[in-house]
């Protein structure tokens, strides 16, 4: 439990202070290491809301698409390659 | 269905409708801004710190070469900025002459975090409504040459978005013949306009916005095909977008 919120607080970090694609990085690797992480979620609503405009790109909706599809991959890629960190 | 895979679906969807519906992505973002705007301020503080402690380690003699080097650019940069404020105040006694004096209400920001930190092309600013902020008023950098506009606003910062964004167009004038052509946003500062071919157009030419003449950039590049009716200009901001601290918001041109 206290890995998977020093995890949260690392990738809150890298939403606010790094660029975008370290943050997705970070969220790819949360969504791999840990089961139902349904943070990452949240994360993609916060990275919109802070960065994003309903006139940009995907209608500013990048961070939750990106978020979705990470956590697809993730699971799929941690299901096939290694046990489940809970 | 698992109640696993309906509580994701459920937390997808709701996640969605939060930003998707108007309201509530506006009352999300007054939420989270003030706490952005304090988690960001604290980056930079945190930032300053970390580069002051790194220039200790730094060789003296380079120090001393960057210092000589900046000071120059600085003279020139000076040299420059006086002549351009003398033909600006030249500008400024003929429009008035003419009837037709800008709307110069500018409200200086700073840029909180810049366009690299998001795949969104978007500055955010630390200035709001409260000061007189709408959404739709120019940005503009130096006072005289236009970054963006403000894309969405709070009591407290708002969202820049940049002209050249991908996607976005906007009528434009280049030249000293003033040729009308729309722009379209390539990303990182750069753009490309379709003029009629043979148009008086060179590489340095300058383009402007329409409202109030401001900058938004220099020909870089022309290509032009033989028989082709349009050829393809190609142009970029005067100024690096990443490398922006500070910009001014023209109040009120929305």
């Amino acid at each position: 439990m206290l890995k998977r919120i020093s995890f949260d607080v690392l990738l809150l970090v890298m939403v606010l202070y790094f660029p975008w694609w370290v943050a997705a990085l970070g969220a790819f690797t949360g969504a791999f290491l840990f089961a139902s992480y349904y943070e990452i979620f949240l994360f993609g609503v916060l990275f919109d809301i802070i960065y994003g405009v309903p006139s940009a790109m995907l209608h500013g909706l990048m961070g939750i698409i990106g978020a979705t599809i990470f956590y697809f991959l993730g699971s799929l890629s941690r299901n096939y390659i290694r046990p489940v960190y809970k | 269905m698992s109640k696993r895979r309906v509580t994701l679906f459920a937390i997808i969807i709701l996640s969605f409708f939060s930003l998707i519906y108007t309201p509530v992505r506006e009352e999300l973002v007054r939420l989270v801004s003030p706490l952005a705007s304090g988690a960001f301020y604290l980056g930079s503080k945190t930032a300053g710190i970390g580069n002051a402690l790194v220039n200790n380690f730094r060789d003296k003699n380079a120090l001393v070469y960057e210092n000589s080097m900046l000071r120059a650019q600085n003279s020139l940069l000076q040299a420059e900025v006086l002549d351009r404020s003398v033909l600006q105040g030249q500008i400024a006694q003929l429009e008035g002459t003419l009837g037709r004096s800008k709307n110069n209400n500018l409200v200086a920001a700073n840029v909180l975090e810049g366009f690299s930190q998001s795949p969104y092309d978007t500055l955010t600013i630390d200035v709001g409504t409260n000061q007189g902020v709408k959404n739709g008023d120019y940005v503009a950098y130096g006072g005289v040459g236009v970054v963006g506009f403000i894309a969405e606003t709070t009591e407290t910062y708002s969202k820049v978005k940049l002209y050249s964004s991908p996607g976005e167009e906007y009528l434009v004038l280049i030249g000293s013949h003033l040729i009308p052509a729309t722009a379209r946003g390539k990303g990182d500062g750069n753009f490309d306009a379709k003029v009629p071919q043979g148009s008086a157009i060179v590489v340095g030419d300058v383009v402007t916005v329409p409202k109030d003449n401001l900058v938004l950039g220099r020909v870089t590049a022309i290509n032009q095909k033989e028989g082709a009716p349009y050829a393809t200009v190609l142009f970029r901001s005067s100024f690096n977008p990443t490398e922006i601290q500070t910009v001014e918001v023209v109040v009120g041109t929305h």
